[in-house]
């Protein structure tokens, strides 16, 4: 799950958590312009689908990566 | 309330729930329960009304109720809002 | 008895901590409000110096935007440290906080400060409320419901528990003072043995009386991780989100807090979810960015749709589940999340993200 407040969905025992980047937008932020917003949004997903591909023993924090993987996404 | 004064003032609430209904109607009368607000620990003691008592409702032209509150009406917990409201009259009669 | 004289006489100095809202900042649109404090009681402050009588002066109170301090911890920290220094209170009391849960966490910050410094300190909130999953132990919180309605009765009990606590009174179990079961195990001596004391409960139970049980169960459900998705490029993926996303209009008149179900909306052909056809009707945040300039943050369509265009998932399975997260309670939230598991098992979907508000 991604989520703004991963502390607590941990404490809940949730097994797969990304950080989101707020409660009122978890997948992306306004405040970027149009392009670094959809290459966060693409960042956070990506956590994600790395962490269904992870295998893990209890509660673990996933955060986004830093770069979106180079050479992938050339459009 | 200073400006305007007491008389012959009512308040008429459209709020959704009962609870929120309970928040308000408490505000008016008693004082913010909250104790969040400018009202809190003032104690209005005005009359209070939900749009969907029938006490409001009969005084208002059929026609004209339908098409503001009909629809809403449907959807709320009207007995639930009816007797919450009541109930904070009730238990600040004598204001 | 010399120290429990000197406490009878004393005047405690309280210093109480509450969010935006009820320090009368304003609401949702005030939830970054940095730390600020102010002398003497605001809003609620009021009533708790009521409740105290001359028995304690609500000296200060610190006031904290909920999402300030549910997003900068340590900063916030940092202020909260500072008034304490600064007040030098002998009690903190934070709250009540009821059911909203980064007002729950802000007052757990406050007590958790406190008691770094050796001040002890009094919350009050919702057994479900998310503060109490994450700092059950650290808490001293009379129980309350979810309804700031009941301001008055939380108050007096926080009073009351806090004057117990500053006057250096030991607390007795949790159901005798009414507080929040902490996880807590102390030796106690009882007057009948194990074996009698567990026949009277089973004849409790046998004969249909109450009893309660000693050991208390407070733990969050431990759920085995699934195992892990092999080829991604071949999966289907469905999408689950609690951040209250429906078609504009909330045809299905989902609520927006308490929820009980969950509603499945069609995203077939959808690329990205337009700000004409979609909203969000969660009732526990400002959600004025998702509904006047993009769902999506809520629902990351766009990427997903991308990922797949690109192939590196599957498939996206074509309905999407939704529900809110405010106040929804741990009973129907398992219960919603098992029907909506059941589906997606049926459909044999291989991962599910969610989006969690």
């Amino acid at each position: 799950m991604i989520g703004a407040l991963p502390a607590i969905a941990l404490a809940a025992n949730a097994n797969r958590v990304v950080r989101g980047v707020k409660v009122q937008h978890p997948c992306g932020d306004p405040n970027l312009p149009d392009e670094a917003d959809r290459a966060l949004s693409l960042r956070i997903v990506e956590a994600a689908l790395r962490a269904l591909q992870t295998p893990v023993t209890g509660p673990t924090l996933f955060e986004p990566s830093d770069q979106v993987k180079e050479g992938v996404y050339a459009s | 309330m200073d400006r305007i004064g007491q008389e012959d003032l009512v308040v008429l609430l459209g709020t959704p729930t009962p609870e929120s209904s309970k928040l308000y109607a408490m505000t008016v009368t008693e004082g913010d329960p909250s104790w969040a607000g400018a009202l809190a620990g003032e104690a209005l003691g005005l009359p209070v009304y939900h749009i969907i008592e029938p006490q409001i409702r009969d005084q208002i032209d059929s026609e004209v109720y339908k098409a503001e509150v009909g629809v809403a009406e449907m959807v709320l917990d009207s007995e639930e809002i009816s007797a919450t409201v009541s109930g904070v009259r009730a238990n600040n009669t004598g204001n | 008895m010399y120290a429990r004289e000197e406490a009878a006489g004393k005047m405690f100095r309280i210093v109480h901590y509450v969010n935006q809202f009820f320090g009368g900042l304003g609401g949702e649109d005030k939830a970054g409000t940095t730390a600020q404090v102010r002398e003497g009681p605001v809003g609620p402050g009021r009533l708790l110096q009521q409740a105290l009588g001359d028995r304690g002066e609500v000296v200060a109170t610190v006031i904290c935007g909920d999402d300030y301090v549910a997003e900068n911890e340590t900063e916030a920290g940092h202020a909260i440290d500072e008034a304490l220094e600064t007040f030098k209170p002998d009690l903190v009391v934070a709250g009540p906080a009821f059911d909203a849960g980064r007002y729950g966490l802000g007052c757990a910050l406050m007590c958790r400060t406190a008691q770094a410094r050796g001040i002890p300190a009094v919350t009050g909130m919702y057994p479900d409320n998310a503060a109490v999953i994450t700092h059950r132990r650290e808490l001293l919180a009379v129980p309350t419901g979810a309804d700031a309605t009941e301001m008055k009765a939380a108050v007096f009990a926080m009073a009351e528990l806090g004057l117990k606590l500053a006057g250096g009174e030991e607390l007795g179990p949790a159901a005798e003072e009414g507080y929040l079961p902490r996880g807590v195990r102390r030796l106690v001596l009882k007057d009948r043995v194990g074996y009698e004391r567990a026949l009277d409960m089973l004849l409790a139970r046998v004969e249909g009386r109450r009893f309660a049980s000693e050991v208390q169960v407070q733990q969050y459900e431990k759920v085995p991780p699934a195992p892990t998705i092999d080829d991604l490029s071949r999966a289907k993926i469905a999408i689950v989100v609690s951040t209250g996303i429906v078609p504009r209009g909330n045809p299905d008149s989902m609520v927006s807090a308490f929820s009980l179900e969950s509603y499945r909306y069609s995203i077939e052909g959808v690329d990205a979810l337009e700000v004409d056809d979609w909203e969000s009707v969660h009732g526990g945040f400002n959600t004025r960015i998702l509904n006047a300039q993009n769902p999506n943050y809520a629902l990351p369509l766009p990427s997903l749709r991308r990922l797949e265009a690109d192939g590196q998932i599957g498939r996206i399975y074509p309905y999407f589940f939704s529900t809110v997260g405010n106040g929804t309670a741990v009973g129907p939230a398992r219960e919603i999340g098992r029907r909506i598991a059941e589906e997606l098992t049926d459909a044999k979907v291989d991962g599910a993200l969610e989006v969690a508000g």
